[in-house]
């Protein structure tokens, strides 16, 4: 650029604005109340949740989790009578079984995480639309709080209400007053494996929604992670007949903290991992899931989609 | 204290050895400004800088006196209608823009209002029940806009605003825009395409290849660049007479005659001017009219982007 033109540019850089453009000047700054910052979370949420709980998968799943649930309380209600029936010594199996983790809720859930999750993060990558929430007082904690807690929630509908339904049934089934206070922390541990259960699918989905753009890739990918240490894990036990082969596998993890939890043993013959193991899996998968959210969404700077 | 509502303190921002911003320092002033540049200029990344969604990798960018980034205070005062579309499909118009409303810390009701109120202002108020995958683009960019202003900011940055729009869609948008320029907030608009920005403003930022090339009125700014003469195109009935008369002023660089006009190249066109009525009148030519075509934003732009290409 030439000395004139430079000095052009600067020229003009110092110019006054252009007189009388603005002619009413009837704006006036909003002043009244806004809700608390730590609740943008709930509106992120909320929405999230309507928009998934009227997708055709969630209702699929949804309806369908009423069969393990309507099968689970007809097994428990026959065994809970010849449970009453049966004499000393003979073996019946306990219907507090049915109670804990029904028969196929868990691939519910995961199937749940694996829709839900995966596009939380990967679809707003993806449509651009982190420059919509982040040209906003939001801050990027609220942003991954908002899009973990509705999978969480719409995951524990499958992990934790069949359960939950489960345990009142199982109450509701036993003969005194004396019994049902004796078997009331059958409630409590059905919230706290539900929500294990819970944690343990829906947290690690949305974090690996937020490592690509396409939602094919994560979805593949978490059922891979989910699945592969799963199938392999069990066959790899069955054939060595040692528990350490599922030390990768969420469900075993989650079953053997579900029995620790349930107070049941284990079948005869199988061997589980120490449940100290089980948490600590858990926790760290968990709390890793968190962190690489954190980590991906720390840092965003919406550049041009 | 500064009046300023934007202020670009030696702003930068790269990618690896790619610079996009390099040392900006500007300020823009209430009313509508215009961002200009040709694409891969650095605009859209000055303006994401402006709206806190780039953090400058040098300086600081100020809105409302404040640095921008990480400012939830600030972020809460200014509206942004992004380019690219990033919206949920199956959500309603008025959904999404009530939902985006409350995270700026309105109550679902107030939002809502403030929503269908801002689908109102646009003339999208039949619409705003319809999915936004059913929306066109017209619909999609009022969409954009009510969303930008809902929660009626000080600031609203607008980046292509008029993109896909159909012209009923266009003059409504230049409408709005212009009213918030009225009631006294600052608008700043990005756009390549000159003659949008030409409708709402004279005030204009240029940028090209990352830096300021230029800030301010679009007139002064023509008058400032003296590499290129001033163009005055005069259309009359005799125009080999009126250019005999003119070539002799020692302040026309050259004339050109252009069928029944002339095109005078000068520097100093406030000199020039007096001199034609005297011309006109001594060759007996007669004026039908006087024009300066090159004393507009397409001119500048030209001449700010290709002297430093």
């Amino acid at each position: 650029m030439s000395a004139a033109k430079a000095n052009a540019a600067k020229q003009a850089k110092v110019m006054p604005a252009k007189e009388g453009t603005i002619l009413d000047r009837g704006y006036a700054p909003y002043q009244g109340l806004y809700t608390p910052e730590a609740s943008r979370w709930k509106v992120i949420a909320g929405r999230m949740l309507r928009m998934s709980a009227r997708q055709w998968w969630a209702i699929l799943l949804m309806i369908a989790t009423v069969i393990p649930l309507l099968v689970c309380a007809v097994q428990m209600w026959i065994m809970s009578k010849l449970f009453a029936m049966a004499p000393p010594g003979v073996q019946v199996t306990s219907p507090d079984t049915y109670v804990m983790l029904p028969w196929g809720t868990m691939t519910l859930a995961f199937l749940l995480a694996l829709f839900a999750g995966a596009g939380q993060v990967s679809d707003d990558t993806r449509a651009g639309a982190f420059q919509f929430y982040f040209a906003r007082p939001v801050t990027r904690d609220q942003y991954l709080v908002g899009k973990v807690v509705p999978v969480l929630v719409l995951t524990m509908f499958i992990a934790l209400v069949p359960a939950f339904l489960l345990s009142l049934l199982r109450l509701a089934l036993l003969p005194s007053g004396a019994e049902v206070l004796k078997k009331l922390p059958l409630v409590g541990a059905t919230l706290v494996t539900g929500t294990v259960e819970a944690l343990v699918l829906a947290v690690p989905a949305v974090a690996i929604s937020s490592l690509s753009r396409k939602r094919s890739y994560v979805q593949g990918g978490y059922a891979i992670l989910y699945l592969l240490p799963w199938i392999m894990g069990s066959i790899f036990s069955k054939v060595t007949r040692s528990p350490w082969p599922t030390l990768f596998s969420v469900p075993a993890h989650v079953e053997n903290l579900a029995r620790f939890v349930y107070r049941m043993p284990l079948p005869e013959g199988e061997r589980a991992l120490p449940v100290w193991i089980s948490a600590a899996f858990v926790a760290l998968l968990v709390a890793g899931s968190f962190a690489l959210l954190r980590k991906r969404l720390s840092a965003v700077e919406v550049v041009a989609s | 204290m500064s009046t300023a509502f934007i202020e670009c303190e030696h702003a930068a921002k790269w990618y690896g050895q790619i610079i996009a911003v390099n040392d900006v320092t500007l300020s823009v002033p209430g009313g509508v400004t215009g961002l200009l540049g040709p694409n891969g200029a650095g605009k859209s990344t000055l303006l994401k800088m402006m709206v806190g969604q780039l953090r400058p990798s040098k300086g600081v960018v100020k809105v409302l006196g404040s640095p921008i980034w990480g400012n939830p205070q600030t972020l809460r005062r200014i509206g942004y209608c992004p380019e690219h579309e990033g919206t949920y499909e199956d959500l309603t118009g008025l959904e999404m823009v009530t939902a985006l409303t409350e995270l700026h810390g309105f109550g679902h009701d107030d939002a809502r209002a403030r929503a269908e109120k801002m689908f109102g202002v646009v003339d999208l108020k039949d619409g705003m029940h319809r999915r936004l995958g059913e929306y066109s683009k017209g619909m999609r960019q009022r969409a954009k806009l009510a969303q930008a202003m809902a929660h009626d900011p000080e600031v609203v940055f607008l980046d292509e605003p008029l993109t896909g729009c159909d012209p009923l869609a266009r003059v409504r948008i230049l409408e709005v825009i212009a009213d918030l320029a009225r009631e006294g907030r600052c608008i700043v608009v990005s756009s390549h395409v000159l003659h949008e920005i030409e409708t709402m403003t004279s005030q204009i930022l240029l940028i090209h290849k990352g830096q300021l090339r230029a800030e301010g009125d679009v007139h002064q700014i023509r008058a400032l660049i003296d590499a290129h003469p001033h163009k005055v195109r005069v259309e009359c009935d005799k125009p080999r007479a009126l250019a005999e008369k003119l070539v002799t002023q020692e302040h026309v660089v050259a004339v050109t005659v252009d069928g029944e006009a002339i095109v005078v190249d000068t520097r100093t066109p406030d000199r020039l001017y007096p001199v034609i009525p005297e011309a006109a009148k001594s060759a007996g030519v007669y004026i039908r009219a006087l024009t300066s075509p090159d004393d507009n934003m397409a001119a500048v732009f030209k001449y700010l982007t290709e002297t430093s290409s």
